[in-house]
């Protein structure tokens, strides 16, 4: 069994995913792949009111995030009255 | 998901209109968006002197750059508020924006004419947004109209107006629905059109626009925004837009379509002139004056307090 999970990808051994959250400039690691949409709704975000952006692309909220992926994560929601 | 226009990969999908573009197809669709809005509804001709209201965030920087794609005569009108290292960051993007592109900018500081909003807020004790709302109209249709300019453009987009058609309908505002539109025409000489190019346009859109085209905008919030009943109306659209993509869009073009018309037809009284600073008014003072005297007689009363 020991042998065996030494070929898997461990959450505990891999690169977290680091996210960025603006504008609270709050930092964070996610352990595991995902789709950005479902890492925008662990964060609490509804759909099309934050982009995620991985270096100078933007992830479609149907598309994955890799593990070791460092992202941002940017409320397009402005407003006040 | 394939890019609906090129089939190039999607870079942003578009739940709400069931579709995804690459990023040349994007810049392309959003431009054509705010394009023909201008033209549908009016808004203003290639001829025209366009004064741009921008404050450093996504939808008015995107707005003033898709106006200069489309060659419009445009000048920006930024107004400092006053509200600590917010506004002076979205004073340095805004200029920078337009340094950048060789565009023309006034710059205007309130509290160069003691009138910053935190002080106004907190000497007349009205919420902060309340006040700069009243300083942003006057200083748009007062520089407007001083320096020749026939028109005021905005950045309100899809969510602002979604937003503020709720907040005008859960309280019934006849006048403000009958006033709720993309072009707004003077009723006095020293008012200006208004106009909102784009209205049909998301807030995500706006953004996704002011990101691919390397904008640098001022991503934080107002610190003033926190538990603005504006931003609860766009959390509950949210909602409703999450479980049925589209019904901001359908809400908004469908009272425009369908209820203003009626509304329009109801009459508004016509303004007055203000007999404080001759801009319209509805009574003999405009809110602008009001704002400005009360903040004096507190100021004054506090300083004498001081010296007491």
């Amino acid at each position: 069994m020991g042998a065996f999970t030494a070929w898997l990808p461990s959450p505990i051994l891999a690169n977290p995913m680091h996210v960025t959250v603006l504008p609270q400039r709050k930092q964070l690691e996610i352990t595991g792949r995902r789709r950005a949409a479902d890492v925008l709704r662990e964060l609490g975000f509804l759909p099309g009111t934050a982009m995620v952006i991985r270096g100078d692309e933007l992830v479609p909220e149907g598309s994955m995030l890799e593990a070791d992926d460092v992202v941002e994560i940017r409320s397009v929601i402005s407003g006040g009255r | 998901m394939k890019c609906t226009r090129c089939k190039a990969p999607a870079e942003v999908e578009l739940r709400q209109h069931n579709c995804g573009f690459c990023r040349g197809c994007f810049i392309f669709y959003f431009q054509r968006q705010v394009e023909r809005a201008i033209a549908k509804e009016r808004m203003f001709s290639l001829d025209e002197a366009v004064l741009v209201a921008v404050s450093g965030g996504k939808d008015s920087l995107a707005l003033w750059d898709v106006l200069i794609g489309l060659g419009y005569r445009t000048t920006g009108l930024h107004l400092s508020l006053g509200i600590g290292a917010y506004s002076d960051q979205s004073t340095v993007k805004t200029k920078a924006f337009a340094e950048a592109r060789g565009l023309s900018l006034i710059t205007v500081a309130l509290a160069d004419d003691g009138l910053a909003v935190p002080e106004i807020a907190s000497l007349t004790r009205r919420p902060a947004c309340s006040a700069c709302g009243t300083m942003k109209r006057h200083y748009f249709d007062q520089l407007a109209v001083d320096r020749g300019f026939p028109v005021v453009a905005t950045g309100h987009n899809l969510d602002d107006e979604a937003a503020r058609l709720l907040g005008n309908v859960l309280h019934w505002q006849m006048e403000h629905l009958a006033r709720q539109r993309p072009v707004l025409q003077p009723t006095h000489d020293r008012f200006v059109r208004k106009v909102k190019p784009l209205f049909r346009c998301s807030e995500y859109e706006s953004a996704v626009y002011a990101f691919f085209r390397g904008i640098d905008y001022i991503v934080d919030e107002c610190p003033n925004a926190a538990g603005a009943t504006q931003l609860v109306y766009k959390d509950m659209l949210n909602r409703l837009e999450a479980n049925s993509p589209g019904s901001k869009l359908a809400f908004v073009q469908e009272f425009l379509h369908k209820a203003q018309p009626a509304l329009t037809a109801e009459t508004i009284a016509a303004p007055q002139t203000c007999q404080g600073c001759g801009m319209p008014s509805f009574g003999e003072l405009c809110g602008f004056c009001r704002l400005v005297r009360e903040t004096e007689a507190r100021r004054e009363r506090r300083q004498a307090a001081a010296r007491a």
